[in-house]
């Protein structure tokens, strides 16, 4: 499939499930898994910063129109959108000059993944959950939820990886 | 200018980030409630219809105990027809007719889409303006209380529910009428707190708390939920009570709500003291 036809898909698909399926799901009433951001996770290493930064204020103001509260979703996914690339050079040490096309498990491995998904699923949370309360009072319990959300996120994350990734490369 | 221009070249993502964080910001501060938001500038009607739709597919699995529920206040209705009853008394005749002006009516509507794990949840439910919903509506379910209207557009309106932590109902204990205020916590969405109840009083497990009556949105008498537990306060020999809602958030679809029909009568009332002072 053509790249951008995949990119627009996979954001239409990521979109309607965290609206409509979970976004009503919820364990405990505490937890709420985010799986939108694998989006941005998924963009190319080349992706220009432009368009890192058009689509990830696009996601994040997606994901605000349907849930509750303006602003939040867009700036936290704006946020780790812009920085991507600087993360992952942090975290995994790689560049944009490296030959990696792909950022899924079949190119980075499942440690290096979660690792580098865990992170900005993280920074993301933070933001968020901070943006959301709008007040550092009660900071325990906004971190409990940061951090079971983190956790609850990734494993989502990881089971869509694993479910939906290509195993082979399309010549 | 030459710099400027390399300058710009440089940085000009950044830039863009900068200037799109900031309006994000702005929608955060500005607009931290939904409906400034979303209900002044037509998304509403869209998202409503996203929702509504999904509703309409999904609304079939709970059918069952929806039903249930439904027929249970039916049969709750049924009994207090006047069909129900035999006339005792001539005088009762009288009664019904002169002697009670209708106060409260009920609007049944739909919830589209809610939040519940949040700590500011909010429902979208689907009526609004055109059909006669208006600001400060109480809500309420079947169960008891659910909460006030918050904004509405021409089809769509949003309840601000009990479980939002900037929400509070006027309530008090049934069993002695002593009045606090119900608000929740931001924890879990079938517990809340009780406040302004004094440590006199003699508490038990299981007590009902209802509407007081005292607003201006809610019939007197409406469940909010059940004391789950208290404790008093040390500093002001106040109990700070646990509360279990009456209604279950999670699985609510059908509301009603309600327009007081002598609310502008009060409101006018309680102004012209205000005026006089």
């Amino acid at each position: 499939m053509n790249n951008n036809l995949l990119q627009l898909v996979r954001f239409l698909i990521l979109v309607a499930t965290q609206i409509l399926v979970l976004n009503k799901v919820q364990f405990a009433g505490y937890i709420n898994p985010y799986i939108y951001i694998l989006f941005i996770l998924l963009l190319p290493l080349r992706t220009p910063p432009l368009v890192m930064i058009i689509l990830g204020f696009l996601l994040g103001f997606a994901i605000d129109m349907f849930s509750g509260m303006m602003g939040i979703h867009t700036f936290s996914t704006l946020f780790v959108a812009y920085f991507r690339n600087r993360i992952i050079k942090l975290v995994l040490g790689i560049g944009p000059d490296d030959f990696i096309s792909d950022m899924g498990i079949r190119d980075l491995g499942i440690t290096r993944f979660l690792y580098y998904a865990g992170f900005i699923t993280l920074i993301h949370h933070i933001l968020l959950f901070y943006l959301e309360v709008f007040s550092f009072r009660q900071s325990g319990d906004t971190l409990l939820r940061i951090l079971l959300n983190t956790m609850v996120s990734l494993v989502f994350i990881f089971i869509a990886m694993i479910l939906f990734e290509r195993k082979r490369y399309e010549t | 200018m030459y710099r400027l221009l390399t300058f710009l070249q440089k940085y000009y993502p950044l830039l863009i980030f900068l200037l799109l964080e900031v309006f994000a910001l702005n929608l955060i501060v500005r607009n931290n409630h939904y409906h400034k938001a979303v209900f002044n500038n037509g998304v509403s009607n869209f998202t409503g219809n996203t929702f509504e739709t999904w509703q309409d597919i999904t609304g079939y699995f709970g059918l069952r105990k929806q039903n249930r529920k439904l027929a249970e206040e039916n049969a709750r209705l049924r009994n207090h027809q006047i069909s129900s009853f035999r006339a005792s008394d001539r005088k009762i005749f009288v009664w019904n007719d002169t002697v009670y002006q209708q106060q409260f009516q009920y609007i049944s509507a739909q919830i589209v889409n809610a939040t519940v794990n949040r700590k500011k949840n909010f429902f979208l439910i689907n009526k609004g303006k055109n059909q006669g919903i208006e600001k400060n509506m109480g809500v309420i379910s079947p169960d008891g209380v659910v909460g006030v209207i918050k904004s509405v557009s021409s089809n769509f309106s949003l309840v601000l529910p009990i479980i939002n932590i900037e929400a509070n109902v006027a309530a008090r204990i049934e069993k002695n009428d002593q009045g606090g205020l119900v608000s929740w916590d931001g924890r879990h969405f079938s517990a809340g707190v009780m406040k302004g109840i004094p440590g006199h009083v003699k508490l038990e497990k299981g007590d009902t708390i209802i509407t007081s009556g005292q607003s201006l949105f809610f019939p007197e008498g409406l469940p909010v939920g059940y004391v789950s537990g208290f404790k008093k306060n040390r500093s002001d020999n106040f109990y700070t009570v646990g509360v279990r809602f009456a209604v279950d958030f999670n699985s609510l679809t059908h509301v009603y709500i309600i327009s007081n029909l002598l609310a502008e009568e009060q409101i006018n009332l309680l102004k012209a003291i205000e005026d006089e002072q």
